[in-house]
């Protein structure tokens, strides 16, 4: 089912895996290359297009995204990249902006991929090994002697 | 959704866009990301990322006193030096006598060529290196069949090294000096990926009529390119070397009588 409104836009309905129920015009939606696909393939005649990835808070955010990107036009380059920045800004901490890249990977939005990817790589950039394993729970799976010996192999760019 | 397991591709994602230093790093996170920095296709991510945004730039700075140190300074953060080692330590005499044994020269440096982020060396005796500053590691090229090569790193040859982005390789051009017995200058060029040495065309200008005055190839395009002097009607013009077809052209600059060829940036 799709509804049309005044404009004559064509709607659909994006379901986060909480539930949450959003209405877009399609074109909107369709930056997501995932979307785009299902749309192809006639996954959304059923209602909507269910997103079990998503939830609704992250979907919110990409979907505001996505709204200002298809919007505006070329002319506007320097305000859409000073309303990037504030974009992701406002999500704030590496755990919003992980699942924002998450998101994105899996809606697969390049614009925003590359947005959030390069913010978390200039969060990371100065830390230690030992803060960006914290920040995603990755596991250590080094033996103390394997550790010992990439540390000294990096060790003349640190002298 | 929750980062309690972050898939890799999304970590590959962020990583890639590090600079080199940080990715070295961050070897020491686990054993995918100390992997994933030798992967080659990431490897060339990481390369195409640092070109679309203008980052992970280095000027390399060689100083001949008092033994020839390289200095790589990161120009995104200037404040940043890397000292470089020199993978065959070199003493100021050989240096000096090298860079000097070809007076008209005034002054050349031992690399001979930089591209992608790698440097192309000579190493006494007669060795030829690519060194990757940002991880230290080098590559001796083999040497070619009778080659022999009494000059401090072969400074009587002509170079460049380059990138054949079709090809995906990496190439080093030899131009042999003018042999007594010989009536052209023979041309070797290496590949990277087959790791050898193969005899192309020679060098078409006669060492009768033209001169080769600049040693170093400039990386251009696909392109190496040398400044030659034409005695004849003491015309300067440029010889191009195309690393995807390995051949030569000439390039007319009739209005030039006097220049300096200089590397410009290659896109």
């Amino acid at each position: 089912m799709s509804i049309t409104t005044e404009n004559n836009e064509k709607m659909i309905t994006l379901m986060s895996s909480d539930g949450e129920e959003f209405v877009v015009e399609e074109a909107v939606a369709a930056q997501s290359q995932t979307i785009k696909h299902l749309i192809e393939d006639g996954c959304s005649t059923e209602g909507s297009i269910p997103l079990p990835n998503v939830t609704g808070r992250v979907l919110s955010e990409v979907i505001q995204y996505c709204k200002k990107h298809s919007s505006s036009d070329d002319k506007e380059e320097k305000e859409l990249e000073a309303w990037d920045a504030e974009f992701v800004k406002a999500a704030d901490d590496h755990v919003a902006l992980t699942d924002l890249m998450m998101a994105a990977n899996f809606l697969d939005i390049k614009g925003l991929l590359d947005l959030v990817a390069q913010t978390l790589a200039n969060m990371i950039t100065g830390k230690s090994p030992e803060e960006v394993r914290r920040m995603w729970n990755i596991k250590n799976d080094f033996t103390p002697e394997e550790a010992e010996k990439v540390r000294k192999e990096n060790q003349w760019a640190f002298e | 959704m929750s980062n309690s397991q972050i898939p890799f591709d999304v970590v590959r994602d962020i990583l890639c866009r590090l600079p080199a230093e940080s990715l070295l790093r961050f070897r020491s996170i686990s054993k995918s990301c100390c992997s994933l920095v030798e992967i080659p296709d990431f490897i060339k991510h990481h390369l195409n990322q640092s070109v679309k945004t203008g980052t992970n730039h280095s000027l390399i700075v060689e100083y001949i006193k008092p033994n020839g140190l390289i200095k790589s300074i990161d120009l995104d953060s200037p404040g940043k030096c890397l000292k470089l080692t020199r993978p065959f330590p070199v003493s100021y005499k050989v240096l000096i006598q090298s860079l000097f044994s070809d007076l008209h020269l005034k002054f050349c440096s031992d690399i001979f060529g930089s591209c992608n982020g790698l440097l192309a060396f000579y190493a006494p005796p007669g060795n030829i290196i690519l060194l990757n500053p940002s991880t230290n590691k080098y590559l001796t090229l083999p040497k070619f069949g009778s080659e022999n090569d009494s000059s401090h790193g072969g400074h009587n040859y002509t170079n460049g090294f380059g990138y054949d982005a079709v090809s995906d390789d990496y190439k080093v051009v030899r131009i042999t000096p003018r042999l007594l017995h010989e009536r052209s200058r023979r041309v070797m060029v290496y590949s990277l990926r087959t790791n050898s040495w193969t005899r192309v065309e020679d060098f078409p200008y006669s060492p009768n009529e033209y001169y080769v005055s600049s040693r170093f190839g400039v990386h251009a395009g696909s392109s190496l390119h040398w400044v030659v002097h034409r005695y004849a009607s003491d015309n300067i013009l440029i010889v191009a070397f195309d690393l995807r077809k390995d051949k030569f052209s000439l390039i007319q600059l009739e209005t030039f009588r006097r220049f300096k060829l200089s590397p410009i940036r290659a896109e």
